[in-house]
């Protein structure tokens, strides 16, 4: 009965330690809207670049209580990348964080770095910006460059990854 | 009790490499957007783009009447096109949308080659056609292209006036065409 006791205790504990106690959760949608895309003059291309007109959100949130208590704190880092469905080389597309979100559940200004400044996405994971604790609601713009009328008129899509590392 | 105390100090270890190991979790949002179908031409100059013709004369007897063209003007077409994946291409045509030439006199309309700084596929001009009231192919095979804008950008216009009949040729008043240019997804 002991030993059971033991083993019980030992999975809920280490269940609480060692979960991964850091996500990233997404709210709000990365579309173009189509009268974006538009020509002044005949003669010429569309826009060399947009900006999507709405921001998605990105919060860092922990649920796991335990270190959530003993480790306000808790560093973490956001790398960002592409997956493309239908893409073309010749597209660009930037984020850039437009402002620091807010602090879950507690006041003062949250910690937040880097990210300011719009960055390519690429394919492969490349660090965004860094924070610590929970933060919700980071809002980010996105940027999109490359396209033109040579292209056709055609559809487009890339998932946009963000990963949280619970380090800096 | 001894082997409780190596479950803890496993456990312990495991707890230590566990919580030194790095974590990531994610999440993604799709991005889309879709280039629209485009279809846009205009004249340049914008303004002020008409051209005049003046027919005299001779001032030798016996010798036909001398056409002038008294404007001295380059017309230029610049166009906008993207088309659907479904389609092949688009053409330009031309026509006197108002005004009717008078007996005996034909307008010519002449389409270079693409110059510019457009880029694309761009359209193949036909040859010099006799404009009338009917639609007539000046450019080509336009594909997924921008000519660049303003003079000097697209497809150059010349315009000529032959007396075609003299037979039936009369002296009238002055005669205004409105040419019209359409662009074309046939």
């Amino acid at each position: 009965m002991k030993k059971l006791t033991f083993s019980i205790v030992a999975v809920f504990f280490s269940f609480l330690v060692s979960g991964q106690s850091l996500q990233v959760e997404i709210e709000g949608n990365a579309t173009f809207d189509n009268s974006l895309f538009t020509i002044s003059e005949a003669g010429n291309d569309f826009p060399a670049s947009i900006k999507s007109k709405a921001a998605i959100y990105i919060s860092i949130v922990n649920y796991n209580y335990l270190d959530k208590k003993n480790n306000k704190n808790n560093k973490w880092n956001i790398e960002i990348n592409k997956a493309d469905l239908i893409w073309d080389d010749n597209l660009k597309l930037e984020a850039k964080r437009k402002g620091k979100g807010h602090n879950s559940g507690k006041m003062g200004h949250s910690n937040i770095q880097g990210g300011s400044n719009f960055q390519v996405i690429t394919n492969n994971g490349i660090e965004f910006f860094k924070g610590k604790g929970e933060i919700e609601n980071i809002p980010i713009k996105l940027k999109l460059s490359g396209f033109s009328v040579t292209m056709g008129a055609k559809d487009f899509e890339t998932n946009i990854v963000f990963t949280v590392y619970d380090k800096w | 009790m001894n082997t409780i105390k190596i479950k803890f100090a496993f456990l312990s270890i495991g707890i230590l490499l566990f919580s030194n190991h790095v974590f990531s979790q994610n999440d993604e949002v799709s991005a889309r957007f879709s280039l629209p179908r485009i279809a846009l031409i205009d004249i340049e100059p914008a303004v002020d783009n008409s051209i005049y013709f003046t027919i005299v004369p001779s001032n030798k007897s016996g010798a036909s009447p001398q056409v002038k063209e008294t404007s001295n003007k380059k017309l230029w077409i610049n166009y906008s096109s993207a088309l659907a994946s479904t389609q092949n291409s688009r053409s330009i045509f031309a026509e006197i949308s108002e005004g009717v030439l008078p007996e005996g006199i034909s307008l010519f309309l002449e389409t270079s080659s693409f110059i510019g700084s457009g880029k694309g596929n761009m359209g193949q001009p036909t040859d010099k056609i006799s404009l009338t009231n009917q639609p007539k192919a000046i450019i080509t095979d336009v594909g997924n292209c921008y000519t660049g804008d303003g003079i000097n950008n697209g497809h150059s216009l010349t315009f000529s006036i032959d007396i075609s009949d003299y037979s039936i040729l009369y002296s009238s008043e002055e005669s205004t065409f409105t040419i019209l240019y359409t662009i074309s997804d046939y």
